[in-house]
């Protein structure tokens, strides 16, 4: 039995509407992916080439006339960029690390062991996860500050470990797993920290790794508290740098295609 | 004797970490922001005079606090709209995998993949007044060089069609999972029936997307009242406040007026208006699922 619909909804149609809806799709994937490319292609112009070609709207508009890495050179030699580059590897790796580590042993007690306050515990998951981070920003400031923390790793990172959405996706992905694991594991000696490490670790590999991936890309692209809770520049994330770019100086705003 | 656990004992071991950080950063943070509220705060006077509600009956009398909430909320009613529509749209579109399909799928997506500063951007350059590229493109159709981001009538609609240009790829993503759970036979019984797509659409796809349909509101919804950086990153609020939203308004009051009486204030509003999206999200699906 094929559960899994494939497009039977759509009828065999004549030539041109089928001509007609490709044409269209392809539109919506130019509109999509078109400013991405431009970003990317005019990176690699020269300086003085960037505004040069934008009137009349021709090929070149598009297409760089000399290509070179010029603004990359630039970024990374003359602006700290590879510093900012760093701070945003260092605190999305630590957040992710963290956080996996941290949820996911929440996550098994949650589904599988049993102890007073359980429900209670989930309900504060939930709860922390509805909380809108924005509304926090000014207590989390504060307490940030009170600890000492403002400009420092420690602020960017700590504040955002764990992530209740974290927890919740492996509470409900340990909940699937067969509970005769479990049991087989508690008849071989093994304890909760065993049965954790060896077979629900193991046996969730997968998930684990989406969950780090997408802790990870957020982080990356993380931009209201680094900039709330950071003003040094030897502090400062690729987002916070890129958001500066081309405010006040009146220098041309480099295409930051790097720092997807 | 070995020494060992009670099960209950291991289980709070494991929790402890996770535990400390949700309150510490938070619940805690939370009842804070409320404490603060209460307060005339700033950084500078370390003895806060409690002021009670003054801090709210202050956000009632300000005029920027209604442009913000007036703005954010037409904010919502131009994104949600357009972004289900144009994801229910997208997913259609895509659905019958095959090779150049999943290309087309890879490029409507890859907007999400870029971070939303570099996105914001990437529009402020393309819609830059007067001598912008697309400004440029629309004197191909002899159209006016338009103002954009600096016309207070086109800065805030245009924002949310940045908005939507970037998230359209995740609505796509939850509505084809959606769509790959309804039954291939409905759509074969219905085609020996002899209903086009048209009627397939209208009798089968979308009743049985109502779900997620009603998912997607909402997530939409509650993410457009956090809107902040594409608005930072572009306008700042302006022009004239045209695009003033609840949460750059508590970020300029917070830090850098450092009205934090007032920005907790302002935080105890949004928290508000999301909770109250989420419990109808919340009530929503659940009745769904018993009706």
């Amino acid at each position: 039995m094929n559960l899994t619909s494939s497009g039977t909804n759509i009828r065999p149609r004549s030539g041109l509407l089928a001509h007609v809806a490709a044409g269209g799709k392809l539109a919506l994937a130019i509109i999509f992916v078109f400013p991405l490319a431009w970003m990317f292609l005019s990176s690699l112009r020269p300086v003085a080439e960037i505004f040069q070609y934008i009137f009349p709207f021709s090929l070149w508009t598009v297409v760089p006339l000399h290509a070179t890495l010029d603004s990359y050179r630039h970024l990374l030699r003359d602006e700290p960029f590879g510093r900012y580059l760093a701070n945003s590897l260092i605190v999305a790796s630590c957040v992710a690390a963290f956080d996996v580590a941290v949820s996911s042993m929440a996550a098994y007690a949650l589904a599988r062991i049993r102890f007073a306050g359980r429900e209670a515990l989930f309900f504060l998951v939930l709860t922390v996860m509805i909380i809108p981070f924005e509304a926090l920003l000014v207590p989390l400031y504060l307490i940030v500050r009170w600890l000492g923390w403002v400009d420092s790793y420690a602020a960017l990172i700590v504040p955002m470990v764990p992530r209740a959405f974290s927890i919740f996706l492996l509470r409900q992905f340990f909940r699937g797993l067969p509970r005769e694991l479990d049991d087989a594991a508690r008849i071989d000696g093994c304890r909760d920290w065993g049965i954790y490490w060896h077979i629900m670790l193991p046996l969730s590999r997968p998930v684990l790794l989406s969950v780090t991936l997408l802790t990870f890309q957020e982080m990356w692209g993380s931009f209201t508290w680094p900039l709330v809770s950071t003003n040094n520049a030897n502090m400062r994330v690729v987002q916070v740098a890129v958001a500066s770019f081309g405010q006040g100086d009146g220098s041309p705003r480099r295409s930051p295609s790097c720092c997807s | 004797m070995r020494w060992s656990l009670r099960p209950e004992t291991a289980g709070y071991l494991f929790v402890l970490p996770a535990v400390l950080g949700l309150l510490a950063f938070g619940i805690i943070p939370l009842i804070y922001a409320f404490v603060v509220s209460l307060h005339n705060y700033d950084l500078v006077n370390p003895r806060a005079p409690y002021v009670g509600l003054a801090n709210y009956t202050a956000l009632a009398t300000d005029r920027v606090f209604w442009t913000a909430l007036r703005n954010t909320s037409a904010y919502a009613l131009m994104l949600v709209p357009l972004q289900t529509a144009v994801g229910l749209s997208l997913a259609l579109m895509v659905q019958p995998s095959t090779r150049w399909i999943a290309l087309l799928r890879a490029s409507y997506f890859m907007p999400v993949v870029v971070s939303y500063v570099v996105a914001a951007g990437l529009w402020e350059i393309l819609f830059a007044a007067p001598n912008g590229p697309m400004n440029s493109l629309l004197a191909l159709a002899h159209v006016p060089p338009q103002l954009f981001f600096q016309d207070r009538h086109q800065a805030l609609p245009l924002i949310a069609l940045m908005s939507s240009w970037k998230w359209s790829g995740i609505t796509m993503l939850i509505y084809l999972s959606g769509l790959h759970e309804i039954p291939a036979e409905l759509y074969e019984a219905a085609g020996v029936d002899g209903a086009g797509g048209l009627r397939q659409f209208g009798n089968i796809t979308w009743p049985l997307l109502h779900r997620i349909t009603l998912f997607v509101l909402v997530v939409n919804t509650i993410e457009a009242f956090k809107i902040f950086t594409p608005v930072y990153v572009i306008t700042r609020g302006g022009p004239l406040n045209a695009t003033m939203v609840l949460v750059f308004h508590l970020f300029r009051e917070g830090f850098r007026y450092v009205h934090l009486g007032d920005a907790s204030a302002l935080s105890f509003v949004l928290l508000v208006v999301i909770l109250t999206l989420a419990t109808l999200q919340f009530r929503v699906l659940r009745g769904e699922s018993q009706g």
